[in-house]
């Protein structure tokens, strides 16, 4: 991941652009204090740090259909971002895999998700997330989800997008978090 | 001067200082029966100009012989005998030295100016002699 | 101020090591200090590329989930490195997303530059390193290290190596104060030694050898010459010794020589070997009234008479060529300018090998005997001269009556009577008496005088003249005259002929019945020829040896024997004339052997008359 190819070099730069774009906006957005319209809408920082999360955790093989099947991000239930997400991780390649997006209703099948974001569930959600099988990173929102078994849960703090972590979760679902991620998370259980 | 040529009798010169001495040659030659006419010249100074006058004059007297007293006044016979030999006409001129001594070195000298050599004599028997010697002279020279 | 090359050799054996060992030790120090320099620099950049790179994969995170804070805190965990002035992290665009700065820093974040590099600046290090997150670059790191790690490491180095290089001269000076004494020492001693031989003039010192390289060789060559000189000088010594005690000598011995040639009456006078006279005694100067210095050299001119000068110089120079005694009569000008004659002699004096070292000569005064012998020798010639004119005079007048009276005798006796042919008889036989008598008489005086000519005859050949002088009476006698080979002499040769004619004659006179048999012969008698005449004669009666040499001494009547009695007179006079002797061996009917001696050299008396 350290080695930077040309081509690689030139992708980055794109994404590099876009990042800034990104960044740009989230720092304009930051700087309008005031609660009005975002530059950098809160899910389009969410869905970036969604992509994000991607890149700095470890599926098993057995998490995935085929060797080259996608990562794929299910949203479970509502959808908040809109066609952000889409845009954030069209083209993108993770650790050799394509990154997908998918919405569910109801809970996916095995092999079918790495990570599914299921918003703020319910209970009922909440508590079959864990059963989603292994290898299913769940990402949610609020301290709650967390607490209830989610594993990564956006929290804002000071209108700063975060999140918190549940380590424990993760690993019993045989994803292993990268420390680096670990080290940004706002709290790690 | 050729010598086979010249008739007898011969010119005889004698030069002598003592008379008695020349007496004696010229009693030897009549002794002895030499074609020889016999003319005395007393002294060396007289020999000299006798030869001298005959080596001029050809009409004057021209000596075949010539016998020569060693003792000579005025200029004696070896120096006589020089200038004879010197002289063109007569250095062949027979000569014989006649002395009264026996030196050896009179004689060497005698022989070294082509001279014969005989002593005066003392005794007759000596003086017999100088006939034999005179005429075995003459014959030694050719004249007789 | 000295130069390096004269210092002492202990010095510069120190200067040398010292010298060597410090620019190597510095050398050393150098450059381990630039290598370590070197060296620390490029770990140093290995190291912060380490350190960038974890540090950007922790950023990784950070950037990517847009937490400064935690990117801050990451950065700030460097702060462990106490050398880092500023760590920064920038986005994509450019901005400064996180940062860490050294609290004492007062720069702010170094520029990005290239995305993965290490160069060094003003400032420090500078390590730039790409914060790639899935392929794609998210951000730079830029870390600033300032150099003071180099320069305290440098310093430090620098003081341990200088450190070391104190120890290591010291040592270095230590070990070499002990090390240099085994070449000094020996050199020093070898220095004394030759100081000590040279101040002293002791030839017996001898170095002490410490080693067996190459001072040792030194050394020992050293001593060998100093034995060599020791005992050459030795030996200069003792001949140095030898030729003063020898000149000493010369010079007793010179002074010995001059004392007794100043003491004696006699003219003295020595010449070096090439004739050159380089002394006169007191009698000379005083003789001649000049200087020494007016005489010496050729100043023998100056005091000899004009005449003699060459001929004398002759002489010399002959006997200075053969080594021969000189001898010769000379003029000596006396102060007063009155020339007199005197006998010189020198001998030469010869050394161990025999070459002449100098000559040794004496005059001596013989003016009154030279006067006197002239006189002496002028009256005998002209007596002499009186006899032999006086008696060729005498013969002519007496030969005639001689001659006349035989004749008269011979031719005119009849017309005398006995008595008259007995007187005519005595006439003619005095006649011829005094005629023989004459020209015996003539014969002696003839006998006396000197021959011009002194060569050496070859007696044979005289013997040959005498012979056939008396070829008529050899003939008449039936005589046989042998000879043995004859020598040389010196002598006239007419009289020698004269001697053998007279000493042949007798024999032929003084015979027996048998045919004479006459036998000369001469052999070797010193210095001297000695001939023999031997006869088969009468012989003679040891009585009248001596008496028959005597002037008219007969010992025959002469009815007998002819001659007048002069002949050995005669011959008497002729050999002793000439230095020789004359005497006669025989008895009565034995025969008679007569010798004569003549002495092989003549006698050169050197006369003005010659």
């Amino acid at each position: 991941m350290e080695q930077v190819t040309p081509s690689g070099f030139r992708r980055s730069k794109q994404r590099a652009a876009r990042l800034l774009c990104l960044a740009m906006g989230i720092g304009l957005g930051m700087l309008c204090a005031a609660g009005g319209a975002e530059e950098a809408s809160e899910y389009q920082v969410k869905a970036a740090f969604l992509f994000n999360f991607t890149k700095f955790v470890e599926w098993q093989a057995a998490a995935f259909a085929a060797p080259d099947s996608p990562i794929v991000i299910c949203i479970l239930g509502d959808d908040p971002f809109g066609t952000v997400l889409e845009q954030t991780v069209a083209g993108e390649v993770v650790n050799g895999r394509k990154v997908a997006v998918r919405r569910m209703k109801q809970a996916p099948p095995p092999k079918s998700c790495q990570v599914v974001f299921a918003g703020r569930p319910g209970k009922e959600v909440l508590k079959l997330l864990p059963g989603l099988g292994p290898g299913v990173l769940t990402v949610g929102e609020g301290e709650n989800f967390v607490r209830g078994g989610g594993m990564i849960a956006f929290v804002l703090e000071n209108r700063r997008v975060r999140f918190d972590i549940n380590q424990a979760a993760a690993e019993n679902a045989g994803i292993k978090l990268s420390s680096r991620l670990l080290s940004v998370a706002k709290s790690v259980e | 001067m050729p010598r086979a040529s010249i008739p007898p009798p011969f010119n005889l010169l004698l030069a002598e200082d003592n008379l008695p001495d020349a007496l004696l040659v010229r009693e030897a030659i009549r002794m002895e029966n030499l074609p020889l006419e016999v003319s005395i010249a007393p002294d060396g100074e007289r020999a000299i100009h006798l030869i001298m006058t005959a080596e001029k004059d050809p009409e004057a007297l021209c000596p075949h012989v010539l016998v020569l007293d060693i003792n000579l006044p005025r200029i004696d016979g070896f120096e006589v005998l020089r200038r004879i030999r010197a002289s063109e006409k007569f250095k062949n001129l027979p000569v014989i030295v006649v002395t009264s001594s026996d030196s050896p070195a009179d004689r060497r000298q005698a022989a070294a100016l082509g001279a014969r050599y005989f002593r005066k004599p003392v005794t007759y028997d000596e003086f017999i002699k100088i006939g034999a010697v005179l005429r075995q002279f003459l014959i030694d020279n050719g004249l007789i | 101020m000295l130069t390096f090359r004269d210092i002492p050799i202990k010095q510069k054996l120190m200067v040398i090591i010292m010298a060597t060992t410090t620019v190597a030790l510095v050398l050393a120090g150098v450059g381990i200090v630039a290598a370590d320099s070197l060296l620390f620099r490029s770990y140093l950049k290995r190291d912060l590329s380490a350190l960038a790179r974890i540090a950007a994969d922790n950023s990784t995170a950070p950037l990517q989930f847009n937490d400064p804070r935690v990117a801050a805190d990451n950065l700030a965990a460097l702060r462990v490195r106490t050398h880092l002035v500023a760590a920064c992290i920038y986005r994509p665009d450019g901005t400064v997303f996180a940062r860490y700065l050294r609290p004492d820093s007062n720069s702010g974040c170094p520029s990005a530059g290239g995305p993965d590099e290490q160069r060094f600046s003003r400032e420090g290090l500078i390590v730039s390193r790409a914060i790639i997150l899935n392929g794609q670059r998210v951000g730079t790191l830029v870390l600033l290290y300032d150099l003071d790690e180099i320069a305290e490491r440098m310093k430090l180095y620098g003081i341990t190596v200088l450190g070391v290089l104190l120890v290591s001269t010291l040592i270095a000076l230590l070990l070499s104060t002990k090390l240099r004494a085994v070449i000094a020492t020996p050199i020093s001693h070898l220095v004394g030694a030759t100081t000590s031989v040279s101040e002293t003039g002791d030839y017996s010192v001898r170095a002490q050898r410490f080693s067996r390289d190459e001072l040792g060789v030194l050394v020992d060559r050293f001593n060998e010459m100093l034995a060599g000189i020791q005992s050459r000088d030795h030996n200069l010594r003792t001949a140095l010794h030898d030729r003063e005690e020898a000149l000493r000598d010369a010079e007793k011995a010179r002074e010995r020589f001059r004392f007794l040639a100043e003491s004696m009456p006699q003219k003295i006078f020595t010449a070096t070997p090439g004739g050159v006279v380089d002394y006169y005694n007191r009698q000379w100067t005083e003789y001649t009234g000049l200087t020494f210095a007016q005489m010496e050299g050729d100043g023998w001119k100056e005091y000899l008479h004009p005449e003699d000068v060459e001929p004398v110089f002759e002489v010399w120079t002959r006997s200075l060529a053969t080594g021969e005694p000189f001898h010769a009569q000379q003029r000596v000008r006396r102060a007063d300018g009155a020339y007199r004659w005197h006998l010189s002699r020198a001998l030469a004096m010869r050394d161990p090998q025999g070459r002449i070292s100098m000559w040794i000569g004496s005059n001596t005064d013989i003016h009154e005997q030279k006067e006197k012998e002239d006189e002496l020798r002028r009256a005998n010639e002209d007596l002499q001269q009186f006899a032999y004119s006086a008696s060729h005079d005498l013969q002519e007048p007496i030969r005639n009556v001689a001659v006349y009276s035989e004749i008269l005798a011979k031719r005119y006796s009849n017309l005398l009577d006995a008595d008259g042919r007995q007187f005519l008889g005595f006439l003619t036989e005095g006649g011829r008496r005094l005629a023989t008598l004459i020209d015996d008489l003539l014969a002696y005086t003839r006998a006396g005088v000197v021959e011009s000519n002194m060569t050496a005859v070859d007696s044979s050949a005289v013997l040959g003249h005498a012979i056939s002088s008396l070829a008529e009476a050899i003939r008449e006698n039936e005589a046989v005259v042998t000879c043995d080979a004859l020598p040389r002499v010196h002598m006239g040769e007419s009289h020698l002929q004269q001697v053998f004619q007279n000493l042949i004659g007798n024999a032929l006179k003084y015979r027996k019945e048998d045919p004479p048999r006459i036998h000369i012969s001469a052999d070797h008698q010193g210095a001297a020829w000695r001939f023999s005449v031997r006869d088969n004669g009468i012989g003679i009666d040891p009585h009248y040896k001596e008496k028959i040499f005597g002037v008219f001494k007969r010992l025959h009547r002469d009815q007998k024997y002819s001659g007048t009695g002069i002949g050995l007179a005669i011959c008497q006079r002729v050999v002793e004339r000439y230095g020789g002797r004359i005497w006669v061996e025989s008895s009565p009917g034995q025969g008679a052997t007569f010798f004569f001696t003549i002495p092989e050299h003549a006698p050169r008396v050197h006369s003005a008359a010659v």
